[in-house]
């Protein structure tokens, strides 16, 4: 199986923080904020965080976002999921923290 | 704009809570993603139907010129403007939305990205013209502000986001603290409703589905009560919903009334036939052969009766053909 890998450097993407009354519930990314892989985020199973990467991983691919913020970083550590929205085709996703790295079936 | 269709929201984000929400980013494509997240999330939580403009996309290959302007000319910024300023003029575009009925939103954001291109002379009008091909699709209010470490918090009331500065940063932190328990309440709340939200399209299935639904469930609960046996994940947390749904004194589904009204007599049922291997093991406790065997089947049958797994293999044999033959004798010693 080849999976697609799509890197996305710092300063080329955005995540989120969603808020309930100032309280992160989750993080968020859309389709389209990010430069590279916006397909496969928004049909990804899980993710894990890498030192300071976040690794996004689907059936269409990984994307992984370098040096995300530390805020981001304290939400993964709180296990939040993530959600990532494409309003334009109306497809929405939940993706949850893969808690054990061996059972990662989208890695080489 | 003579679109009628019911405006997409997020099911997700409006499950977990999401009222408002933070994009740090750094540097210009960064802010440009922030923008497109910030449409994005315009829309997903009932700002605005992106039917309207389905068909533009951001131009990523034009990201890095644009950004840099973009979000000042959307609210009129100007590069000298100092933060009370800019802080101004944010809360002055956001009074204006807010005054305009939800359908004219992506209007009167175009139209003040493209009246601030106008306005600032000739140099900017690509610019201009990029923040209206922008901003047109992703519906937004970004104020760019210092790149680093800006926040953007999200008004569910005004269905609008306005970029904040770095103090409130602080907060989310502060905040992250309470995270846990906020987050498991959110979680299950959210879950609970979504299970309900099944429960209620089941309703709507064709009768042919809904009978043979109603079977399997029933059949579930009844294999799990006589046997003790997992139900599977699935089946168990449909039951559990009944069953808090019974406890709270409404109306469950059919199978698990029948159920229910059956529970005792199966009860019964299952304690004669554990009963009945008892006696059968004190019999078999008579041979000899079987004398180590025995205690362990008596064991077994006050787990719930399955069959312990055994490195003996005569005893795992037997101790299958014994079960069998209870659950054979089942339905006599039930009359």
């Amino acid at each position: 199986m080849t999976i697609e890998l799509h890197m996305n450097a710092l300063g080329s993407y955005a995540l989120g923080l969603g808020m309930n009354d100032k309280v992160p519930v989750c993080l968020l990314l859309s389709h389209d904020s990010v430069s590279v892989g916006g397909e496969a985020a928004i049909s990804a199973e899980y993710y894990q965080l890498e030192g300071s990467d976040l690794r996004i991983s689907g059936p269409n691919g990984v994307v992984v976002l370098k040096e995300i913020e530390q805020a981001c970083i304290d939400a993964v550590e709180a296990q939040l999921p993530l959600v990532v929205i494409d309003p334009a085709t109306e497809r929405e996703v939940l993706v949850t923290r893969l808690e054990d790295p061996s059972s990662d079936i989208y890695r080489e | 704009m003579s679109d009628t269709k019911q405006p997409w929201t997020s099911k997700l984000l409006k499950g977990l809570g999401v009222n408002q929400a933070a994009v740090p980013t750094k540097g210009p494509i960064a802010k440009a993603c922030g923008v497109a997240l910030a449409a994005a999330l315009t829309v997903a939580m009932g700002g605005a139907s992106m039917d309207v403009h389905a068909g533009e996309k951001i131009k990523k290959e034009t990201a890095h010129e644009a950004a840099s302007t973009t979000a000042y000319s959307v609210v009129g910024i100007e590069d000298g403007d100092s933060k009370f300023e800019r802080t101004g003029k944010v809360a002055a575009t956001l009074g204006q939305i807010a005054l305009s009925p939800q359908a004219g939103v992506i209007s009167l954001v175009g139209q003040a990205a493209v009246g601030s291109a106008a306005g600032a002379g000739s140099k900017s009008s690509s610019q201009g013209k990029h923040a209206a091909e922008i901003v047109g699709t992703v519906v937004g209010v970004a104020v760019a502000a210092p790149v680093f470490g800006v926040l953007m918090i999200g008004n569910q009331a005004h269905n609008t986001y306005v970029f904040i500065q770095e103090e409130q940063e602080k907060n989310v932190k502060l905040k992250m603290e309470e995270v846990g328990d906020r987050l498991a309440g959110v979680k299950e709340d959210f879950t609970q409703q979504m299970r309900l939200e099944d429960r209620a399209a089941r309703q709507n299935w064709p009768e042919d589905r809904k009978a043979y639904d109603q079977k399997v469930m029933y059949q579930a609960a009844v294999d799990a009560e006589t046997t003790g046996a997992d139900m599977g994940l699935e089946k168990q947390i449909r039951f559990d919903i009944e069953a808090k749904i019974a406890q709270e004194g409404g109306v469950t589904e059919p199978w698990f009334a029948k159920f229910s009204a059956e529970k005792e007599q199966i009860a019964q049922n299952r304690a004669i036939q554990t009963k009945q291997m008892l006696a059968d093991a004190d019999a078999l406790s008579n041979d000899k052969s079987f004398e180590s065997v025995t205690s362990k089947i008596q064991l077994s049958a006050a787990e719930g009766g399955s069959a312990l797994p055994s490195s003996n293999k005569n005893f795992s044999t037997f101790s299958q053909d014994a079960s069998k033959k209870h659950v054979k004798q089942a339905p006599e010693l039930s009359r």
